[in-house]
């Protein structure tokens, strides 16, 4: 038995210099990545895998990554994924499917899959702009104003209001509705509309002219730290089109960032309507993400 | 306790060898704490110390001013969450500093108090081996402390958590010498009050010395029914007795906010604690910030951040020696200390360990929170080392003596403790980012989801890019980091008094993300403010982000 503590004192310093000998060298990363930037596709999505060496990928390909990819909620719109892979992880998303281009640069390994054609036809977030909205029971409208972002930020602030957004109220930190990237309850950035309940009655988003298609599908959920109590109001959300609801989601806490989907049955336009309330709308960070999709690419 | 160990009284020489230990463990921390930037907690603590010391000079200049309600609720209200003694001893140390000019950082006066705590703990630890097991036993329990990585980077810190384990530590040999000794009692009972002057870990000593007096008093009554001649402890816990009398009035003593309202203050103190709000602490990928707790939270961090040669040998001695105890408890006459010290060493190891392994206890601090535990856990790998030579001897004679003897001996030593050695050669600076080879390192505890860091401390790291990057001056949004953490950097020299720190993301220059799994959030918002995801810097430790840094596109004064 004793004659095993050598053993394991000459394991452990051999296991030390092997973990430190497997870190990949900022070479490495910076060939994988030249090698995919000249790849890079217009539709192509950029991953790293695991998870936590996503700020060194950033590093690297982050002008290449605009905060729709970051924040992205699936992989609908994209053609290709690319993975930066290190120790031997595989990014979530691929899973069970094989890739279609593997290439080793020292420790780092570049991983192409190629995904199903993309399905979506009309992002709502990016169009956001286009939309009225109008808050509370008596739908105030909000005006859409350009001028300095929010101040402050940082731990528990939530999202912080960006300089161009649909003002409901003035006077609150969160009265706005505008294209954020939100914390959700599973600490993942998710590239939303923020569309907090107003006080008193719900916040209304109008999008008067949607191209439509087979489905419109949307996912939905709180800020981090509204919703990990667990002890808030649920929050609605209602789709109506051309004024008749067509859909609606009651997010819980504890949901988390939840899909839904509606179906629309075809191609034509229509006025777009998200309402989105609470019995009590406090801290109900809420925000959507959504897209007019086909069936079929 | 030990068939193959035997206990010494300690000579003068092992106390020079324990001062030996001090000061070269002083002068290691010394040589290295430049290049670690103030933690969150620090910068909290040095504007108390002034506070504290401020009340002092008034103390002397005049006496009855400085005496009134008014005057020492002014300078003890700052930071009222902790006793006052070791903040006022790191304003001295500065005071000390500031007159003679004895280090280059301003920083390092505040710091020098918890760093001579370390050395002194080495001392203690050393002499306590000696007295438990033999010089072996001392020597490597002393050298096995000071090469834990996190421990090490505590070292260096104005914390209490070094301060109160040195205290805690000290209560224990005193207590276990106070069951033969009335003078012991009394130093027992002058030392808790120092503990409990320090922090309040010290809360739970009584508990653990009520559990094994308890003990120690089972066995002296079944000792005597054997040989009523045997040795014997006092059944009169006369410690018990100055721990109460004289342990409370050390802290009122030390504690000059206390000497108004004082069952008020001592109410708010205690439910401080009691009811101690809960911050986040990432742990096998979910961010924990309310109870309950994952119980093997103390265990498995033990397990993943203290070097496994030295957690081996430290169960090793444990286990033999619960053998020896067990093989006794039947036999108590013939048990050479009815002091029973391992027992003791025991549940002073395991007591802190189980008290945050409860599920409504906060995890917030990390290993900190339980190292009250490290210096007997380094105690038994002591014990381990020694019957590892033992083991050794019976097959090699050249073991046996003289200076070859010794020479194998120290060989066989530095062996056993080179894993901790890299390991905390590595760590430094980024001690509580740092993870061992159980867990496969950084990087292996990175891919499990466990805290990276808190206290913002690693901005420490970055001042060279700070200062590069921002040749005009500027502002950085700081984080987790406190803006009198920042300053202190601009202080010690090592970020240019022109570069501020703030807290408004759009109005910064650069912007900081201490990567931990709640402050994803501030990485979302500079995102969206910045309306890039790409940072400019990303500072790694083995491969893992510890910070990124974003230029903000609208300044100017970033140099691109």
């Amino acid at each position: 038995m004793w004659l095993l503590v050598p053993a394991i004192a000459t394991w452990e310093v051999a296991a030390h210099s092997w973990i430190r000998a497997r870190v990949p060298s900022d070479a490495d990363w910076a060939r994988a990545a030249a090698f995919v930037r000249a790849e890079l596709a217009p539709e192509d999505a950029v991953t790293a895998a695991p998870a936590w060496a996503d700020p060194i990928l950033r590093r690297h390909l982050g002008d290449r990554i605009p905060l729709a990819m970051a924040g992205r909620s699936d992989l609908a719109r994209y053609r290709r994924l690319w993975t930066l892979s290190i120790r031997g992880h595989r990014a979530p998303e691929t899973r069970g499917s094989a890739p279609s281009l593997q290439r080793a640069f020292g420790r780092v390994t570049v991983v192409r899959h190629d995904l199903p054609d993309p399905t979506v036809r009309y992002d709502l977030v990016q169009h956001v702009f286009d939309a009225q909205v109008e808050h509370g029971k008596r739908a105030r409208p909000c005006p859409l104003r350009t001028g300095s972002p929010g101040r402050g930020g940082g731990l528990g602030k939530g999202v912080v209001a960006p300089g161009k957004r649909f003002v409901c109220n003035d006077r609150s930190r969160r009265g706005f509705v505008a294209p954020v990237v939100l914390e959700d309850l599973a600490l993942s950035p998710r590239y939303c509309v923020f569309q907090p309940p107003a006080r008193r009655g719900p916040t209304r988003v109008t999008f008067p002219s949607v191209p439509l298609a087979d489905e419109l599908v949307f996912y939905a959920g709180l800020y981090y730290e509204d919703e990990r109590h667990r002890k808030g109001a649920p929050v609605n959300m209602r789709v109506l089109l051309d004024g008749q609801e067509r859909g609606s989601l009651t997010h819980r806490d504890g949901d988390g960032w939840v899909r839904f989907a509606v179906s629309t049955a075809g191609p034509r336009r229509a006025e777009l309507t998200l309402e989105v309330d609470s019995s009590h709308p406090k801290k109900r960070g809420f925000c959507w993400a959504g897209s007019v999709r086909s069936h079929s690419p | 306790m030990n068939a193959h160990l035997r206990g010494l009284s300690p000579t003068w020489w092992d106390h020079l060898v324990g001062l030996a230990l001090l000061s070269a463990y002083t002068a290691v921390l010394l040589v290295t704490v430049d290049s670690l930037g103030l933690a969150r907690d620090e910068s909290i603590y040095v504007h108390a110390a002034d506070s504290y010391l401020g009340w002092y000079e008034r103390l002397v200049q005049e006496p009855s001013e400085a005496l009134s309600p008014g005057v020492i609720a002014r300078h003890f209200r700052v930071n009222r969450e902790h006793p006052a003694l070791i903040k006022t001893l790191f304003g001295l140390a500065h005071k000390l500093d500031e007159t003679f000019v004895l280090f280059p950082s301003p920083s390092t006066g505040y710091r020098l108090v918890g760093m001579v705590c370390s050395g002194g703990l080495l001392w203690l630890l050393y002499i306590m081996g000696v007295r438990y097991g033999g010089r072996h036993v001392g020597l490597f329990a002393a050298l096995a402390y000071a090469l834990l990585p996190r421990p090490f980077y505590h070292a260096h810190l104005n914390c209490f958590d070094v301060p109160i384990t040195l205290a805690v530590t000290l209560v224990v040999q005193a207590y276990l010498r106070a069951l033969g000794s009335r003078r012991w009692a009394i130093y027992c009972g002058l030392l808790f009050g120092l503990a409990l002057a320090t922090k309040h870990n010290s809360w739970i000593l009584p508990g653990i010395f009520a559990i094994h007096f308890g003990f120690v008093i089972v066995q002296r009554r079944r000792a005597r029914r054997v040989d009523p001649a045997v040795a014997q402890v006092s059944a009169t816990p006369w410690w018990l007795l100055s721990m109460l009398l004289l342990g409370l009035p050390v802290l009122v003593a030390t504690w000059p906010w206390l000497w108004h309202d004082s069952l008020e203050r001592f109410g708010w103190y205690a439910r401080f604690h009691w009811q101690h709000e809960y911050y986040n602490m990432a742990y096998f990928g979910v961010n924990h910030f309310r109870p309950p707790f994952p119980i093997s939270y103390p265990w498995v961090m033990t397990l993943f951040t203290v070097p496994i040669t030295t957690t081996v040998l430290a169960l090793a001695g444990m286990l033999g020696d619960l053998r020896l105890l067990w093989s006794r408890l039947w036999r108590p006459a013939i048990c050479p200390d009815p002091t029973y010290p391992f027992v003791l060493y025991l549940g002073a190891l395991f007591a802190p360990l189980v008290l945050i392994s409860l599920p409504d206890q906060p995890i917030f601090g990390g290993t900190k929170h339980w190292m009250t535990a490290y210096p007997f856990m380094c105690l038994f790998s002591g014990v381990g080392f020694a019957r590892f030579l033992a083991f050794l001897r019976g097959r090699f004679a050249v073991l046996e003596g003289g200076r070859a003897g010794s020479a194998v001996t120290a060989v066989i030593l530095a062996g056993l403790l080179l894993p901790a050695v890299l390991e905390t050669s590595h760590s430094h600076p980024f001690g509580l980012s740092h993870y061992g080879v159980a867990v496969g390192g950084v990087p292996g505890a990175a891919d499990l989801g466990m805290n990276r860091q808190f206290w913002g401390y690693t901005t420490g790291s970055l001042v060279d890019y700070l200062n590069a990057r921002l040749p005009g001056g500027g502002r950085v949004y700081v984080c987790d980091t406190t803006t009198g953490a920042f300053r202190m950097l601009a202080e010690d020299g090592l970020v240019r008094p022109d570069i501020q720190p703030t807290h408004d993301i759009s109005r910064a220059d650069l912007a900081l993300v201490h990567h931990e799994h709640h402050f994803a959030e501030v990485d979302f918002q500079i995102w969206a403010l910045y309306g890039t995801v790409q940072p400019s810097k990303v500072l790694r430790y083995d491969g893992v982000p510890i910070i990124s840094v974003y230029a903000n596109p609208s300044s100017r004064r970033v140099r691109r």
